[in-house]
């Protein structure tokens, strides 16, 4: 992806269920954007790409994301990471949905 | 309506318990993705940007309500009750788990369905006008022509690795209601001199 930005979250997809997941601080794959670890060290964040890549198994696609430092948490940069993050525009279906049934 | 003949109904089974050993290699780590990948393409499963996708083939655009009911059950038990049709007459379901597509392929196949050449670089859904059947200005039914187009394309070794996705559409109709002419290969039937009584041919 762009290495426009410096900061970057590594994402990618869940094997079993498709979703949107990102990499945590500890180790762990994560739903909310706001939970994955923000990495402002280029060298870092390829090194936690391979490293994610290296567990393989459960996530999909693999990546780093532009990312920015928030108030919550980090931020998307780019529009079709912010759709990721929300899940899709129709809110009754994917991350929306448990906050509006 | 088509039936499918034994050997079809051996062919749909026989790709379903296939899939279903390629996703429990999948799930179980011996396929990396790089591996799975054009075994799932090969079955209609993307993963596309929130979720996994299967694309269901509903050739020539024709349903019975068996199928139909089928479809809706697929819906109800194994994503959000819902359902997609897109414009060549597939339907799309857009939450499916990965565990959960072969029995899903396996409801499809009794009911005579099947996600084969939705996706991936080979001939896909033969599709057809909407109205078949039952349009005024038709010259003939295009859906018998329809159905051999598909059975020479399905599982047609040369065409399997194409350079990128083929589609076919065909009408009966002066009217293009299949769109033919946005397709790779568009068939109309016309009305043809010499033919006994002035049957349509294409």
């Amino acid at each position: 992806m762009s290495r426009g930005s410096a900061a970057k979250v590594v994402t990618g997809n869940d094997l079993r269920q498709g979703d949107v997941v990102y990499l945590a601080a500890n180790g762990a794959w994560v739903r909310a954007l706001q939970e994955a670890e923000l990495i402002e060290d280029v060298a870092i964040a390829d090194l936690r790409l391979l490293e994610a890549m290296a567990q393989g198994g459960d996530v999909v696609g693999v990546y780093l994301a532009d990312a920015r430092r928030g108030p919550n948490g980090p931020e998307p940069v780019h529009f079709r990471e912010a759709f990721r993050a929300r899940g899709p525009s129709n809110y009754r279906h994917g991350k929306q949905e448990a906050a509006h049934v | 309506m088509y039936d499918y003949t034994d050997f079809d109904e051996a062919f749909v089974r026989g790709r379903v318990a296939q899939f279903r050993a390629q996703v429990a290699r999948r799930l179980d780590g011996s396929l990396s993705e790089d591996e799975f990948r054009p075994f799932r393409l090969m079955n209609g499963v993307y993963l596309q940007l929130h979720a996994y996708m299967l694309r269901v083939a509903i050739p020539y655009g024709t349903l019975s309500a068996r199928q139909m009911r089928a479809l809706a059950d697929i819906a109800d038990r194994w994503d959000k009750g819902y359902g997609h049709f897109t414009t060549r007459q597939n339907i799309q379901f857009n939450w499916p788990k990965l565990g959960d597509i072969p029995d899903i392929l396996g409801a499809l196949a009794d009911v005579g369905m099947h996600a084969i050449q939705t996706s991936g670089n080979t001939i896909r859904n033969v599709t057809a006008d909407h109205f078949a059947a039952a349009a005024a200005d038709e010259i003939e039914d295009p859906r018998p022509v329809a159905e051999l187009i598909r059975q020479w394309s399905t599982d047609h070794p040369e065409f399997q690795f194409l350079p990128r996705k083929f589609k076919i559409a065909i009408t009966g109709s002066p009217n293009d209601r299949a769109v033919t002419r946005a397709h790779d290969i568009g068939l109309r039937m016309v009305r043809a001199k010499g033919l006994p009584g002035d049957r349509g041919g294409l």
